[in-house]
């Protein structure tokens, strides 16, 4: 039986089906290679993207245990007690993220952080913040530290999380946290009661709020 | 004979981009990794603040002063051994206290600070502690106070000395500072920034014109001299 001839119009149709189906095809694999977030060129590949592959990603957030006000004995300087607690979420780990704890103060000048770099966190008056002079003396321990308060802090990861006091360009003084494979945890920071040495002071450090800010940050690799 | 039912063809035509772009959209919504959101950066923060209350606190070191006073043959000029000084100590912890200085006399009834010219004086009154028809009459404490020009009848059983309420010895420490407001008649008023502070005022050795003689019966004069701090802002 003859066989009939592939006429010219229906050949043009098949290659012109052929093209679709292959825009089609290489349409999905884009798709479902962005939603992965890589680039696969092949099949074998998107295989294995599709069963295994997920991306990192963090949640930092404040516990609601976390004790934010306290007060300072007028005479004394010792305060009532306050912690910040964090809590670190992750599917990832050391190499995908660098967590730092950061902290800043009201401060008549440049900002800086609130760390001492000496295990100490410095509280600002926050209606008349300190000069610049003032918080290096009470750095120092001086006595010529007027509205400046520094009192010890204690940084307390969950284990087996561990911090570190470090320097960072950015956040200045403040505490490297490493996870070491947790995955869940708490971070609590903990300000002690007793004031620094000379630097509370009756008399010259002014009635009001004296505050600081802790931040946890999280900076993906 | 049946006919095979003819395959039928389906249309083809080719995805466009216009077509993709939705579908992209709609992954982005379900796909977080698909999503625009940089997971670069994220943070929580905690502000804590510790409240340090108002303090004030207004002292003295001479809550009593006594002087033996003396005159002169004729009895027209008191002569005090030695400068009367009262004194006081302030810890202040709050920008504009207000520190007011008065003075009472006659069982604390009647002022006894007041402006004379450009300076200060404090009335003293008989006590009437060797007989108490020597307590003066309230207009011979008022007559001075009001400021007038005084005459020796006038001001019966009542002596003034001179008070440096305005320039006293201010000694002003951790930062202290202090303004003064003579706008007042019968008080000074003082305005602190935090701080810690002594003042000792000093009294004249003698009396102002017009307000010793005869007329002031012997006895005790007494006059009670008050620092009082007032609401801070």
């Amino acid at each position: 039986m003859p066989q009939p001839n592939p006429s010219p119009e229906g050949g043009g149709k098949k290659e012109e089906m052929k093209k679709t189906n292959i825009l089609k095809t290489l349409s999905i694999i884009t798709l479902l290679a962005l939603c992965a977030g890589r680039s696969y060129a092949d099949g074998e590949e998107l295989q294995q993207l599709l069963g295994a592959s997920v991306d990192p990603t963090v949640s930092i957030t404040k516990s609601a245990s976390s004790v934010e006000e306290g007060t300072i004995n007028v005479d004394t300087g010792v305060n009532s007690g306050v912690v910040s607690i964090f809590n670190i979420s992750t599917n990832g780990d050391d190499d995908d993220y660098d967590f730092y704890l950061s902290s800043t103060f009201p401060i008549d000048g440049a900002a800086r952080s609130a760390y001492d770099g000496s295990g100490n966190i410095i509280f600002g008056n926050a209606t008349h913040p300190p000069t610049e002079a003032a918080v290096t003396d009470a750095i120092a321990h001086g006595t010529n530290n007027r509205n400046v308060i520094l009192y010890p802090v204690t940084i307390t990861p969950e284990s087996p999380m561990t911090s570190m006091s470090t320097t960072h360009a950015t956040y200045g003084n403040c505490y490297k946290i490493t996870l070491n494979g947790s995955q869940n945890g708490s971070l609590t920071h903990t300000v002690g009661t007793t004031p620094i040495t000379n630097t509370y002071i009756l008399s010259q450090d002014t009635s009001g709020t004296y505050r600081a800010t802790i931040t946890l940050t999280a900076v993906a690799k | 004979m049946c006919k095979k039912p003819k395959k039928k063809e389906r249309k083809v035509y080719p995805m466009k981009i216009t077509k993709i772009l939705p579908l992209v959209f709609a992954l982005a919504l379900v796909c977080p990794a698909f999503a625009a959101e940089s997971p670069s950066v994220k943070s929580a923060a905690s502000t804590v603040n510790l409240t340090l209350k108002d303090y004030v606190k207004v002292s003295t070191s001479t809550p009593t002063i006594n002087q033996a006073a003396n005159f002169n043959a004729d009895y027209t000029i008191l002569e005090i051994p030695s400068t009367i000084q009262p004194s006081f100590g302030v810890i202040n912890n709050v920008y504009n206290q207000t520190l007011t200085l008065t003075a009472k006399t006659k069982n604390n009834t009647l002022d006894a600070l007041y402006k004379k010219g450009t300076g200060w004086a404090i009335a003293f009154a008989n006590t009437g502690d060797k007989n108490a028809a020597n307590i003066p009459a309230d207009s011979m404490v008022t007559s001075l106070t009001a400021g007038a020009a005084p005459t020796v009848e006038t001001n019966e059983n009542v002596i003034a000395l001179s008070i440096d309420a305005e320039a006293a010895t201010w000694t002003e420490t951790l930062g202290g500072s202090h303004t003064t407001d003579v706008s007042g008649q019968n008080a000074v008023v003082y305005t602190l920034d935090p701080g810690t502070y002594g003042i000792v005022y000093s009294l004249g050795t003698t009396q102002m014109p017009d307000t010793f003689s005869t007329h002031d019966a012997s006895g005790t004069y007494s006059a009670v001299l008050t620092l009082t701090a007032t609401t801070g802002a």
